[in-house]
């Protein structure tokens, strides 16, 4: 009995000229999603490779090797895989790393610093179909779902059979939802048939990790429809008329897609203030520069001391006939060095502060979001899992910095071991030696678990409320006045 | 009789659930919008003035000339325009700070999203969102039933059965629905922006109120594109239902569809080639010109080296020293000046050539979006005239910057010039004082665009909004006059 009403549900809704424009406009949106994010994804990979071979020629053209480490590396920020299929915030978020003995690394130039017309409406990707187009169409399923038949007076005869209620909500619920992931999940296999036609590179590229953070993502995109779905189901046997339903439900879609995400930042920046980054910059640089003053006052004597003896010895020519030492070198270098290390102290103390401060903040505004808008839930465990959140950023800089004391201890490591006669000979510039292994960054993607279990709570969130919702209705179904 | 029509329409809609609640919503959210809008300015400009000090007072303590002042650069603050307030536009992912350093020229690095991504997470919530979104899906609310509605509860016929003309009747109507859509922007509108006005620490001038209430009308206009579409919708169907989905359908393609689709277009149309690239070919110069530079200056050790031997043998040898060191010294200035002009007169010559790649393919993108979509005819009009768009203070400050850079330039070569040994030995140690009042521009360096221009860049999507306005408003009469009232 329950698949006859499984079947003649399914059979209901994609005879409708409804399913049948909203499905071609799926397919379209989601094959030009991931034709758009693979053509991204393709030309941030290529960038990265790019940039690393400009830093190569940029170190080797400098004058020595504190030049070098003044001037430093910028790396492009490797894209990860899954960018093909969300693009969370990351189009804000800082994009070239910039790496030098100086400054402390950052993360700065978003694609939309520099293009600010993509931050005018936003980017396609597989997320904003799921998240705009077809919450609106399960809604545009579900509202009369129910109160619909009522209407029409198909309920009363239905139920005129002998067929328990809870079934013919069961056989609904089942044939409906099996309509809408069909109708997800088909265009999605289309794209990704195309990203096998013409963008293999793409799909190369896509390791067991990532499949299984994909095949946990469309679960998400599922698990967010099923809120919907229940939803409509719901107030659609709440209500007594279809265009009743409708209004409510579309208004209970604007809370959760725009209004509630945006409501609760607004709060918990009230709740939370903290400083900001330009501020907290600010008064490291001037710690910095104080201690920074220090160590100068302590180097200086030294300095003019050998500058003046090497200077002498630069007078006398090859009179001296002394065989070429690194002690310039090593003064040099311990200076530069002191004075990283002093930045570097500095820097990550108002770092951790700051992101502290930030982070608490991030967390009260996301689990306000997440138990009041299915929508945040899902963009957060998306973005969790396609690491296209913030997360995977500040798991970047923290690698970045790492890599940073790697850099500096590589370029100190050279420009100690250099032998000078007297200072004069820094003048005699030679091509640096530079070992590009030593100077790129390689950024370690987080573990599967590690995403996983970031993205679980707001997966959790998302069951949880179906089955709220879907309890809700058979509760409503039971005691629905079919008359 | 039209006026009777108006009234009717308006008395019996005004107690409605529909439009009770839709007020209550309408007068919390823009409520909610104004004051977050007036928080987040007054802090963002809080932070700048306070960044721009700090600024300052770094440059008044500068140690190491060389590293302080010519390889760090300095630091330019944009503060955010008091119209954000209302429209904040593509405030979060503009620069909001400049940076002039003595080789590379200008560059623009903190956005808002970056350096607080979680803004970028949840989008900022202002009035420009609320009526792009929200209050067009209520115009869409208020308007698909109107006609066909009225038909399948067969008022419309009754109505008929008296001596009224179509006419009449509907003009009457659209009058009526459309004040009555009206009121909950307007009413909640003024009252915020009296508290805004009164809140300490935002001042708006003249100008900024006639920029307001062009603002303002362009929100109008949008309900009023939005209200005839549904208006026009509802009177060429026959059940309520159908129109709902046709006017849904309409309302997900114009205000997330279209003009996403419209800028991915002008990206494919106008390629602009990736940053990289540009650096690529900068530094590939950058590398030339350095090693001519310090061929230059190793000719010059040479030379001054060869002068010591012979000056050893000569009785006044070392006089004559002294003056070689000195000659030499302003010798490496001189070739150091040279490729320091060189590089940073080709570093803004490409990143202008790389503006006007972006600028063709913004046009393109902007002119594709408003003429396919009345929320990017919006969008840019309201940001355009907020000063907070694509074109915008963001851009006047950009622009500000990088002529900023030609004084600053200026400045460090004449204290290098008097000061030659702070490029070589010296270490570029300096105790003599930067003169700030010609290394730092004060605050008003830069201004933002004028209202005339504004106005003028705006004018194009005024008239874009009021034409589809009033098609789809004449559309609905005639589709109204030969209606099937049965």
């Amino acid at each position: 009995m329950l698949r006859t009403l499984i079947l003649k549900e399914i059979r209901d809704s994609v005879s409708t000229l409804k399913f049948v424009l909203t499905f071609m406009v799926v397919v379209v949106l989601v094959i030009s999603g991931l034709v758009l994010g693979s053509k991204n994804y393709l030309e941030q990979r290529g960038e990265v490779n790019k940039q690393r071979q400009l830093n190569q020629k940029m170190l080797e053209s400098q004058f020595d090797w504190l030049n070098a480490g003044w001037a430093g590396v910028i790396e492009s920020k490797k894209p990860f895989v899954l960018s093909t299929v969300d693009n969370g915030i990351d189009n804000s978020l800082g994009r070239l790393a910039y790496v030098d003995t100086l400054n402390d690394a950052r993360l700065d130039e978003s694609r939309n610093l520099v293009s600010p017309i993509l931050a005018v409406f936003g980017e396609v990707d597989l997320t904003f179909v799921v998240k705009i187009i077809l919450s609106l169409f399960v809604i545009l399923l579900t509202y009369d779902a129910v109160s619909g038949e009522k209407e029409r007076g198909t309920l009363k005869l239905a139920l005129a059979n002998k067929i328990p209620r809870y079934q013919i909500l069961l056989g609904k619920i089942l044939g409906g939802f099996t309509v809408i992931a069909f109708s997800f999940i088909l265009p999605l296999l289309f794209g990704l048939a195309f990203m096998m036609g013409f963008y293999n590179e793409v799909l190369a590229d896509f390791n067991t990790d990532a499949w299984w953070r994909l095949l946990i993502i469309v679960a998400a995109y599922l698990l967010y429809l099923a809120v919907f779905f229940a939803l409509g189901i719901f107030v659609s046997s709440l209500s007594h008329r279809s265009s009743t339903s409708f209004v409510v439900l579309l208004v209970i879609w604007v809370l959760f897609v725009t209004i509630i995400p945006r409501i609760s930042l607004a709060t918990s920046e009230r709740i939370k203030p903290y400083e900001s980054y330009t501020a907290l910059q600010t008064k490291a640089y001037k710690e910095v520069s104080e201690k920074r003053a220090a160590v100068m006052d302590e180097f200086l004597p030294k300095f003019i001391q050998i500058r003046n003896r090497s200077m002498m010895q630069a007078f006398m020519g090859g009179g001296g006939q002394q065989e070429p030492t690194t002690e310039i070198s090593e003064m040099m270098t311990d200076f530069w060095r002191q004075l990283g290390d002093v930045q570097r102290e500095v820097m990550d103390y108002y770092d951790r502060q700051y992101e502290r401060q930030q982070r608490s903040q991030i967390e009260l505004a996301e689990s306000m979001a997440r138990f009041l808008s299915p929508t945040s839930a899902m963009s957060f465990a998306v973005q969790s899992l396609a690491g296209s959140g913030w997360a995977r950023q500040r798991e970047y800089i923290d690698q970045l910095r790492k890599f940073r004391i790697d850099f500096m201890n590589y370029v100190f490591e050279k420009a100690e071991a250099v032998e000078y006669h007297s200072m004069w000979d820094m003048m005699d510039k030679q091509k640096l030696d530079v070992d590009i292994g030593r100077v790129s960054f390689e950024f370690r993607e987080e573990t599967l678990g590690t995403v996983f279990s970031r993205a679980m709570i707001d997966m959790a969130v998302l069951a949880l409320m179906s089955i709220v919702f879907f309890a809700a209705s058979f509760v409503a179904f039971i005691r629905y006045d079919v008359r | 009789m039209i006026f009777e029509i108006v009234k009717k329409e308006i008395r019996v809609n005004l107690t409605s659930p529909k439009v009770v609640i839709t007020y209550v919503v309408c007068v919390i959210l823009i409520l909610a919008a104004l004051i977050t809008g007036a928080m987040s300015y007054l802090s963002l400009k809080e932070e700048a003035v306070a960044q721009a000090a700090a600024e300052k007072d770094r440059l008044r303590n500068v140690f190491n000339y060389q590293m302080d002042f010519m390889l760090n650069g300095i630091y330019l603050y944009r503060e955010p325009d008091v119209l954000s307030v209302l429209v904040s536009g593509v405030e979060g992912d503009a620069a909001r700070r400049g940076r002039i350093t003595f080789y590379t020229g200008s560059n623009f690095d903190v956005s808002k999203y970056n350096s607080t991504p979680i803004l970028a997470i949840f989008g900022m919530l202002d009035l420009s969102f609320i009526v792009k979104v929200i209050l067009s899906l209520f115009a869409i609310l208020f308007t698909f039933d109107a006609i066909s509605g009225e038909k399948e509860q067969g008022t419309l016929k009754l109505n008929f059965a008296n001596r009224l003309k179509r006419g009449s009747y509907i003009v009457g109507k659209l009058i009526g629905n459309f004040i009555l859509l009206l009121i909950p922007f307007v009413l909640p509108l003024i009252l915020g922006l009296l508290i805004v006005e009164f809140t300490p620490g935002i001042d708006f001038s003249g100008d900024d109120w006639i920029r307001i209430l062009l603002i303002a009308l362009a929100f109008v206009l949008y309900l009023l594109v939005f209200y005839s579409m549904g208006m026009m919708v509802s009177a060429l169907t026959k059940r309520p239902v159908v129109s709902f989905l046709i006017l849904l359908m309409l309302w997900v393609f114009f205000t997330s569809v279209v003009p996403r689709v419209a800028v991915l277009t002008a990206q494919t149309l106008e390629p602009v080639p990736p940053l990289d690239e540009v650096r690529k070919e900068y530094f590939s110069e950058f590398g030339s010109s350095q090693e001519a530079f310090m061929n230059s200056v190793r000719g010059k050790v040479e030379e001054l080296f060869e002068s010591f031997r012979t000056a050893m043998n000569s009785p006044d040898g070392m006089r004559n020293m002294q003056q070689k060191q000195q000659e030499m010294l302003q010798g490496i200035q001189e070739a150091h000046d040279v490729f320091a002009r060189e590089m940073s007169e080709r570093g803004s010559q490409i990143s202008r050539e790389q503006e006007m790649k972006q600028d063709r393919q913004n046009q393109l993108a902007i002119t594709l979006s408003r003429l396919t979509s009345p929320v990017a005819a919006l969008d840019f009009a309201v940001d355009r005239l907020a000063k907070t768009g694509v074109y915008s203070s963001d851009e006047q400050f950009r622009d500000s910057v990088d002529d900023y850079v030609k004084s600053y330039t200026d400045y460090a070569r004449d204290f290098l010039n008097k000061r030659p040994d702070l490029l070589s030995g010296g270490q570029g140690i300096s105790m003599e004082k930067l003169d700030l009042s010609e290394v730092y521009p004060d605050r008003s360096f830069y201004v933002a665009e004028p209202l005339g221009e504004s106005v003028e860049a705006s004018i194009w999507d005024f008239a874009i909004l009021a034409l589809t306005a009033a098609v789809f408003l004449a559309v609905a009469v005639v589709a109204f006059l030969r209606y099937d009232v049965r």
